[in-house]
């Protein structure tokens, strides 16, 4: 579905990632792994074309990405939960919502979707009029997807979903993505914890300082010493 | 005391028509972090555009506003697109580019129409109305009053209600995150910028009739804009408009009871104490 090859980027003169290729096939959930500064947020950037870049070819469902602006690769079908959320803090929660479903084809199947949000995170139903920069940690984070799913995606990239949510609210996204995936979302997973993250998704990639320094299926990573010493980034 | 009273209506109805130069200038603000210094040269040219307009086709300039409008609309866009977007990372290239185009303007200006002050008559040359029992008013004012209000009615409803309204917002607000929403960010700033000098020239149609005007009265203009924007919060809208009202006010009144210069000066004393007091801006809730 997804096919990176040979992706060279950074920012300015910082070469942040070198040589990475990665594919993501219809239906799957991968995980995108590494220490804090490996490049993950970059690379989903990249795909996403928030970062420019020139060397390396992207393609989604046989159609070469590399060059669209962020906004086409939206309609093209890949939405990003951004890391930190980023959200629209001075707009509701059902604003957020609608400025999800904001590309053309996404907005008339708005109304239809948005009951689909609700009822994947209701707390976002009951906080509808209220302004997201106000909202808890982890309904942020409901409001994220909620908004990264109001697109009508076929693959959801989530960076670190999980970063500084309570316990019980990393157990509330991360059975939201499951239900996700089981409908059929094919979805990329950056996270940093190891161990959260190969017992959610099916196949993952290690990056280690801007290079993929390990891939394979995540039950044969689980106990792979090489994956826990990519993490030490020795 | 009817002195007084008149003032301050003349104030309200004048300071309407800045809040909404000031207004126009936050909006671009608001999308893509310019200030342009060049605001008030432009909304001079826009004059000059309409006093052109009549003294070759004899137009109104509330009629000439029609052609104005879309002609500065236009070049504000290919100005936008092609200058200021391509150096748009760099804000003191951006800030020196619009200072330079403050100049290129005042000169230009200078060189068709000469250092004297023209008119540009209006149907409502002369006109007056009676406010109360002893305010004489312009009726020009009036209207420029009315038609502010109206616009900026339109514009806040378009802001808050529809779906261009929510990503020029979001934009404001995260333009990243709007980009990954799928809203394209520079087509929505060139829209926006285009609407911001549709704005501005109808400001210059207000304001024409009933006044002289000056190829180098930008810079005036630019500042008198400057101090409700500032004022404001710089792209709160409303209060942008409203303390646009706050300096036409101290304008006129100013004018009343101190004569020359000193009068003049009330706008900026009032503005400047404001700030002392709040620094945050009028309707700020923070620093
Ligand atoms: N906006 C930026 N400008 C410059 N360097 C950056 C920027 N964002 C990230 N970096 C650098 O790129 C490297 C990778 O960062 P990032 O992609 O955020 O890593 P991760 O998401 O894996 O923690 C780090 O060394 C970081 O300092
Ligand atoms: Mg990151």
């Amino acid at each position: 579905m997804l096919e990176l090859t040979g992706l060279y980027a950074g920012y300015g003169d910082l070469e942040v990632l070198r040589d990475v290729s990665l594919t993501i096939g219809q239906g799957e959930i991968v995980g995108l792994l590494g220490a804090n500064n490996a490049g993950k947020t970059t690379l989903v950037n990249c795909i996403s074309r928030i970062i420019p870049w020139q060397r390396g070819v992207c393609k989604f469902e046989g159609r070469d990405i590399s060059r669209l602006a962020p906004h086409e690769v939206t309609e093209c079908g890949i939405s990003q939960v951004p890391e930190g959320r980023q959200l629209f803090p001075a707009m509701t929660v059902w604003e957020n919502l609608m400025m999800g479903g904001f590309p053309g084809k996404a907005r008339t199947q708005r109304a239809k979707t948005i009951e689909y949000v609700f009822g994947l995170f209701p707390r976002l139903l009951e906080r509808r009029t209220q302004l997201a920069g106000t909202l808890s940690g982890g309904e942020q984070q409901m409001l994220a997807i909620g908004r990264a799913l109001m697109s009508g995606p076929r693959l959801l990239v989530l960076d670190e979903p999980s970063l500084g949510l309570s316990p019980r609210f990393v157990q509330t996204i991360f059975e939201a993505m499951a239900a996700l995936h089981r409908e059929g979302l094919t979805i990329l997973l950056v996270e940093q914890n190891l161990n959260v993250a190969l017992k959610s998704v099916q196949r993952c990639y290690v990056l280690e300082r801007g290079e993929v320094a390990i891939s394979g299926r995540a039950e044969d990573m689980r106990h792979d010493p090489a994956v826990r010493k990519a993490y030490l980034g020795n | 005391m009817d002195i007084l009273f008149q003032a301050i209506i003349q104030g309200v109805l004048i300071g309407s028509t800045y809040g909404l130069i000031a207004l126009s200038m936050g909006l671009i603000y608001s999308v893509s972090g310019i200030t342009n210094f060049a605001h008030g040269d432009l909304m001079v040219l826009c004059m000059f555009g309409a006093y052109a307009l009549f003294a070759i086709l004899g137009l109104d300039p509330y009629i000439s506003i029609l052609l104005v409008a879309p002609t500065i609309a236009i070049a504000t866009f290919v100005l936008y697109k092609y200058l200021i977007q391509p150096i748009s990372s760099q804000q003191l290239m951006v800030i020196q580019l619009t200072l330079g185009l403050m100049f290129v303007i005042q000169n230009l200006l200078l060189m068709a129409y000469g250092g004297n002050f023209q008119r540009v008559p209006s149907v409502l040359d002369g006109d007056v109305m009676i406010v109360g029992d002893f305010a004489v008013i312009q009726s020009s004012l009036f209207v420029s009053f009315v038609t502010t209000w109206a616009l900026a009615a339109v514009l806040f409803w378009l802001l808050g209600r529809t779906d261009f309204g929510r990503s020029v917002r979001a934009v404001h607000q995260n333009a990243r995150a709007a980009a990954l929403v799928g809203v394209n960010v520079r087509r929505t700033q060139l829209i926006v910028v285009s609407l911001s000098a549709v704005i501005l020239a109808v400001s210059a149609s207000l304001l024409v009739s009933g006044r002289a005007i000056h190829p180098s009265e930008g810079l005036h203009y630019t500042v008198v804009a400057l101090m409700p924007f500032v004022l404001g919060g710089m792209s709160n809208l409303l209060s942008i408009l409203i303390s646009g009202t706050i300096i036409g006010v101290a304008e006129t009144v100013g004018n009343v009871y101190l004569n020359g210069p000193l009068g003049f000066a009330v706008p900026y004393i009032v503005f400047i104490l404001i700030l002392i007091f709040r620094p945050q801006g009028l309707f700020g809730a923070r620093s």
